[in-house]
């Protein structure tokens, strides 16, 4: 069994009282997710990532389905002494201080004083805060209270990590720190479980994503998958096309597209590029750029979100 | 272990923010009132009375008359132990179960059950503390002046912490359905200085306005299932009541079993609903 693992996890959360609104915040979501690696779940506000999150570690109860931690299912506390967890929006008790939260919070994940002593050292150099470690956190920036939150969901040297929107709020070169703190952990055979809107964050880092749009997973795959170079060329010029020059080019390739000054076409022929260079030289057409697009995950992304949504 | 780490945490967070100060504040007014009006008066180095603030208290038939200062002092701050009480501790649920630092709990490898316990012994340990101060700061300064020392404030002491364990069981309730401190001390403050006095005298007032059976029983349920504040508060003073006038004041346990029992009831519904509820 996968560190990970849901089946069918379907959450509908109803409130009103003589009203009954019913939001499916999660329908039939199966999910497994490997030892070692950084899984990213993605999905625009709303689509039910935290959600997932709260249901496997039992702070939400699934209305259907199954979930299992470390082999376990959920309902079992004592799995959490091997859990991390940083939640979106943390609200620590705001009168601690950096220092304090990371003894307090580690103490209740079961660490002895000896341990946490060593521990909180470590974390609070690794995340850059020993500075700010005798603060109280109200003081705190957005970003410093995310380094702390971080630094809270390690304390236990956790096995299974769940980090919900971990670079909100974060500088970019924080955001490549806590890459680079993720990506660390994950080669010391950790398993992290990444939620973000934010695409390019996971693309950076994640093994393998799934999306999620309104509850549902509609694509999952090794990131790899997502990003793979397209065969979509694009090339920029000067001058006009006429429609006889149009023509003689689409028949090298029939789904050739005019808009502009771009003439965009995708194939993985070398010769029908040529053939199409050639053809718009020859009718004394500047090429002013040739590119190759490539497929990032946030078109990937946006593609499916506007595919959905077509009627 | 972890419940004690939850403990200790709950009281001194009430200690930073500072409402259990200003109830520390409070009982050491009422000390140096005491201290300062209080003398003990001495014929040939026996007591004959005791003076407080210049009226005079006469022993009579070698009865204490201390146990009248503390009836007037206890029974006279009962209202205030109580206001201020509530107050240092309503923010202990809701602020538990914000979203943002519920799910930092429940993440923990710590049960439910034992989170909320936790957090109700650590509201109890922070007023105990600042009880344990006042009560026996009394002991102290009262068998100082006068030469008495009235242990029956050990007692007392136990009974105060009680009719708390009663409130805080209400204000766990209130804080796991509502999440809110204001609905906290809104339920907590009504039950105290107005159900409660209400119920205890609901024969004669509801006997005003009906004489139907149904009625009085549903108010004879009531009175039952919450806690008596009422009749504790009025029987902790009574506890000092000195033998001679037990015709008339005579100390009772029996609200204080009751509302324990009501006390026990509230925390397990609201351990229910708590374990019940998705965060
Ligand atoms: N406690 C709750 N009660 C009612 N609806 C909720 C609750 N939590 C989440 N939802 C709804 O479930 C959906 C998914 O929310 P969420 O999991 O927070 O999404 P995401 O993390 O992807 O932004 C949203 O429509 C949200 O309004
Ligand atoms: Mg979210």
């Amino acid at each position: 069994m996968h560190p990970i693992e849901t089946r069918n996890i379907t959450k509908i959360f109803t409130s009103g009282i003589f009203n009954k609104l019913e939001v499916r915040a999660l329908d039939d979501v199966s999910l497994e997710v490997k030892k070692g690696e950084i899984f990213g779940l993605l999905g625009p506000n709303g689509a039910g990532k935290t959600t997932f999150i709260r249901i496997l570690l039992g702070i939400t109860y699934p209305t259907m389905g199954e979930a299992f931690l470390l082999e376990k299912p959920v309902s079992h506390y004592q799995l959490k002494t091997r859990i991390g967890y940083l939640p979106e929006n943390h609200q620590f008790p705001r009168h601690m201080t950096g220092e304090r939260i990371l003894t307090y919070f580690g103490k209740l994940s079961g660490l002895d004083n000896h341990t946490l002593r060593n521990k909180c050292e470590e974390l609070l150099h690794l995340v850059n805060m020993t500075k700010w470690k005798g603060v109280r956190i109200k003081k705190y920036s957005k970003g410093m209270l995310q380094r702390i939150g971080l630094a809270q969901a390690m304390i236990n040297d956790p096995d299974v990590l769940f980090l919900d929107e971990p670079t909100d709020g974060v500088d970019p070169v924080g955001r490549k720190e806590i890459r680079d703190i993720l990506k660390r952990l994950r080669d010391r055979g950790k398993t992290i479980f990444l939620n973000s809107h934010l695409l390019s964050e996971v693309e950076l880092v994640s093994d393998r994503v799934a999306i999620l749009k309104r509850g549902k997973v509609i694509r999952s795959g090794a990131t790899t998958e997502f990003t793979k170079t397209s065969d979509e060329h694009e090339v920029k010029f000067d001058g006009s096309i006429s429609d006889d020059l149009l023509n003689t080019l689409r028949s090298y390739n029939p789904a050739l597209r005019l808009e502009g000054n771009v003439l965009t076409f995708t194939t993985a022929d070398r010769v029908t590029i040529n053939n199409i260079i050639d053809k718009l030289r020859k009718a004394n057409i500047s090429i002013e750029s040739i590119s190759k697009r490539k497929g990032t995950l946030e078109d990937t992304f946006i593609d499916l979100m506007n595919e959905d949504s077509a009627p | 272990m972890k419940s004690l780490t939850i403990i200790l945490n709950t009281v001194y967070e009430s200690i930073t923010r500072l409402t259990l100060l200003f109830y520390l504040a409070f009982g050491t007014i009422i000390l140096l009132v005491i201290a300062f009006g209080l003398r003990g008066l001495y014929d040939n180095g026996i007591l004959i009375g005791i003076s407080f603030f210049g009226n005079q208290i006469p022993v009579i038939d070698g009865i204490d008359p201390s146990g009248f200062i503390f009836m007037t002092t206890v029974g006279g701050s009962m209202s205030a132990i109580l206001l201020l009480g509530v107050f240092a501790t309503a923010s202990i649920i809701p602020e538990t179960l914000r979203k943002g630092t519920i799910d930092i709990y429940l993440s923990k490898p710590i049960s439910r059950l034992e989170l909320l316990l936790s957090k109700y012994m650590g509201a109890i340990s922070a007023i105990g503390i600042a009880l344990f101060y006042f009560m026996a700061g009394l002991f102290i300064i009262i068998g100082l002046k006068t030469g008495i020392w009235n242990t029956d404030v050990f007692p007392a002491l136990g009974l105060i912490i009680v009719m708390f364990m009663c409130i805080q069981s209400m204000s766990t309730l209130v804080g796991v359905l509502f999440k809110n401190m204001g609905l906290v001390l809104v339920f907590v403050y009504l039950h105290i200085f107005l159900f409660s006095p209400f119920l205890r005298l609901r024969k004669e007032l509801v006997g005003i306005l009906t004489e139907n059976a149904i009625v009085h029983r549903i108010f004879d349920g009531l009175y039952y299932a919450l806690p008596q504040l009422s009749e504790m508060q009025e029987n902790v003073s009574f506890l000092f009541a000195p033998a001679a006038v037990e015709e008339i004041i005579k100390f009772s346990y029996t609200p204080f079993l009751y509302s324990l029992i009501s006390c026990s009831a509230m925390f397990l519904l609201a351990y229910i609903k708590f374990k019940r509820s998705d965060y």
